[in-house]
């Protein structure tokens, strides 16, 4: 009673924090990017480099990946988690990951990891947000049920 | 002697390109000297020619320098390095190198001590060695590099002691004295040393408990050591209180966000530290090759049930704590302790990957990958590091003083007074350091508003002697009308910084 009674407790608090923004960073905004940083890169490179070696360093492929990936961790950054969850939520979000990983649960595990893209293909960011909220809620419960109380 | 350097050739290994990732034309990159190291230089050039600090305190234990109060132990240690190579900025930098090389050594010892397992030592070791975190503050004089080396160093030979409790006491009195040392090193240390020995006090407090009145030898020497600080407390605590989160609005909500802030992928992986001399611009604190292998790391150390690994666990949540008590966050010099445990936690998933039961033909698949992208990945910081960096950040390092004092250095018997401007801090203390300037004569006149013939100003310059003065402008001060223009003094990056004039 006293365990189904707590995670009644989290579970409102987890799904009241509302709290967090996240930066606009999707398909559109990389595009913009590119050109002046790649621009940029090849400025500071100098025209006396050789044009392989500037561009094995600094080419589209490479400085998009690295776009995408920090649009990608934007949706994944402990802090913007936190702020949506609460410190609780983050808690029974990282132990619900930690649970998913040590069972091998491969469909959840690549459910979790593709969320993040979400924003990324202007996609509702309210639909990662309830995720997490879901998430942190199971992983709470699976703590608390867990726990030696 | 030829078994033994078969037998640890890969840590020579190791250890070599540690030494030349670090030492490589380290009186070049970063360009410049920071107002910091060129006090910390100073300041040691004092202590060697006067015993005495550039205000002519006798063999201070803490440094006034800016009203900042530097910890002292970094400066002490500068002393036999310029004594040795001079008043440069090798010599500055140089301890800093120097323990940077002998921390990827102590971290190879301390994990194989904890894991007992060779393989993750010389991984942890390697990965250290090639860290762009770790070389970041290697290749400066960050007094925080020195602060971690004392911290493992405490920390190694504690665990010798935990391994022999009865046998070990010498070792425990060795690491207290070399975290009494690191307390004394840098200001963070005076939040994380207290916290890191309370922490392996815990961990063994049965150990500790059970040597009775043995422990107080080594509480004294802690005290002992801790004492100059403690007794300091005002002024040693001058720094923490202008950056400390402490008092501020919403201190609890700032604390966690900027803990949390430490563990974002953006500043682990893609951004890093915001500051200039902290990282590679566009570059982040850790390989992006590292991040299946600290997710695996991170798994492995988890599930560690051994008192050694869970002491590791604690250390690594710990680590951003003196951090997060300040702003800005993430901030990669206060966080510098969990460096090591970064490599320790790639090096297990690593291992991990390595031994893992599946199938072959994956495991080798996802070890290719790897290796291609941490192959591009160091190739690139590299590049970043040697190419973009000094013309990236030529300005956080006020690239151009000594180009500038060197030129004055060679006319100044010409004018009766030398004027200099203030607009990139500091500029006493450059004219001390590269005019290598007699510090008994210095710490008769101690002024930094002007000493000697030299003086410097702010907003603008108004002459007040008749003799020839030469004056040094920041490049957007342009009087009218125009005087004669001597020289112009251009940073690494082709930026114009100086306009030297006669009038």
């Amino acid at each position: 009673m006293i365990r189904i009674l707590a995670i009644l407790l989290l579970a409102l608090l987890v799904l009241g924090k509302t709290d967090g923004t996240l930066p606009v960073c999707n398909r559109q905004t990389i595009t913009q990017a590119l050109p002046p940083v790649i621009f940029a890169q090849q400025t500071i490179d100098g025209s006396g480099q050789p044009p392989v070696i500037t561009r094995f360093f600094h080419n589209k492929l490479g400085i998009a990946g690295s776009e995408i990936a920090r649009c990608y961790f934007n949706a994944l950054d402990p802090v913007f988690i936190y702020q949506w969850l609460g410190i609780g939520g983050l808690v029974g979000f990282l132990y619900f990951f930690y649970k998913i990983i040590d069972g091998r649960q491969k469909i959840v595990i690549a459910y979790v990891l593709i969320l993040p893209f979400l924003p990324f293909f202007d996609l509702p960011l309210l639909a990662v947000i309830l995720s997490y909220k879901v998430f942190a809620i199971i992983g709470l419960a699976l703590a608390l049920a867990a726990a030696k109380l | 002697m030829k078994s033994f350097l078969i037998k640890n050739s890969l840590l020579i290994l190791i250890l070599l390109i540690a030494l030349f990732l670090r030492f490589y034309k380290l009186g070049q990159n970063p360009p410049g000297l920071y107002w910091d190291e060129a006090a910390i230089g100073y300041n040691a050039y004092s202590i060697l020619k006067t015993a005495k600090d550039e205000y002519g305190n006798f063999l201070p234990v803490s440094f006034r320098s800016f009203d900042d109060y530097k910890a002292p132990f970094y400066i002490y240690l500068t002393v036999p390095s310029i004594a040795v190579f001079g008043l440069n900025e090798f010599a500055v930098r140089f301890p800093s190198a120097f323990f940077g090389v002998l921390t990827v050594l102590l971290t190879y010892l301390a994990t194989r001590e904890i894991f007992k397992n060779n393989k993750i030592a010389l991984f942890s070791s390697l990965f250290l060695a090639i860290s762009p975190w770790h070389l970041q503050f290697s290749r400066a004089a960050f007094e925080a590099n020195l602060m971690l080396f004392l911290n493992l160093l405490g920390f190694l030979l504690f665990l010798h002691f935990g391994k022999l409790p009865s046998k070990g006491y010498k070792y425990l009195i060795a690491s207290v004295i070399s975290f009494g040392l690191a307390f004394n090193a840098y200001h963070a240390a005076r939040i994380w040393v207290p916290l890191f020995l309370l922490m392996i006090t815990i961990f063994y407090f049965k150990k500790l408990i059970g040597l009775r009145l043995k422990l107080i030898v080594p509480a004294a020497i802690l005290i002992l050591l801790i004492f100059p600080a403690v007794s300091n407390f005002q002024r040693a605590t001058t720094r923490a209180k202008s950056v400390a989160i402490f008092g501020k609005p919403n201190f609890m909500q700032n604390f966690i966000s900027g803990y949390l802030a430490h563990f974002s992928p953006n500043f682990l992986f893609i951004a890093g530290d915001q500051i200039g001399r902290h990282s590679i611009p566009g570059f982040g604190q850790l390989y992006v090759f590292q991040l299946p292998l600290v997710i695996l790391g991170v798994i492995s150390l988890a599930a560690k049930r051994t008192v050694d690994g869970r002491l590791l666990l604690a250390w690594f949540i710990l680590s951003a704590i003196p951090a997060a008590v300040s702003t800005p966050v993430p901030h990669a010099l206060r966080s510098i302790t969990i460096v090591p445990l970064w490599s320790i936690i790639t090096a297990l998933g690593t291992v991990h990957l390595l031994e893992s039961k599946i199938k072959n033909t994956i495991r080798y698949l996802l070890i290719a990958a790897i290796l291609l992208i941490a192959f591009y990945n160091f190739a690139t910081y590299l590049h970043l590091l040697w190419k973009h960096y000094p013309k990236l950040t030529a300005p956080d390092w006020q690239d151009g003083y000594r180009e500038m004092t060197e030129y004055v250095n060679t006319i100044k018997d010409r004018y009766e007074k030398i004027a200099i401007t203030d607009y990139y801090g500091h500029p006493y203390i450059y004219v001390l350091f590269y005019l290598q300037y007699d510090p008994a004569l210095y710490q008769k006149q101690v002024n930094q508003n002007g000493f000697d013939r030299y003086e410097f100003f702010g907003e603008s310059w108004e002459k007040k002697v008749t003799g020839p003065v030469l004056v040094v402008r920041p490049k957007w001060q342009i009087p009218e009308p125009a005087p004669k223009y001597l020289k112009f003094i251009y940073a690494t990056n082709g930026d114009l910084v100086y306009r030297i004039s006669e009038e």
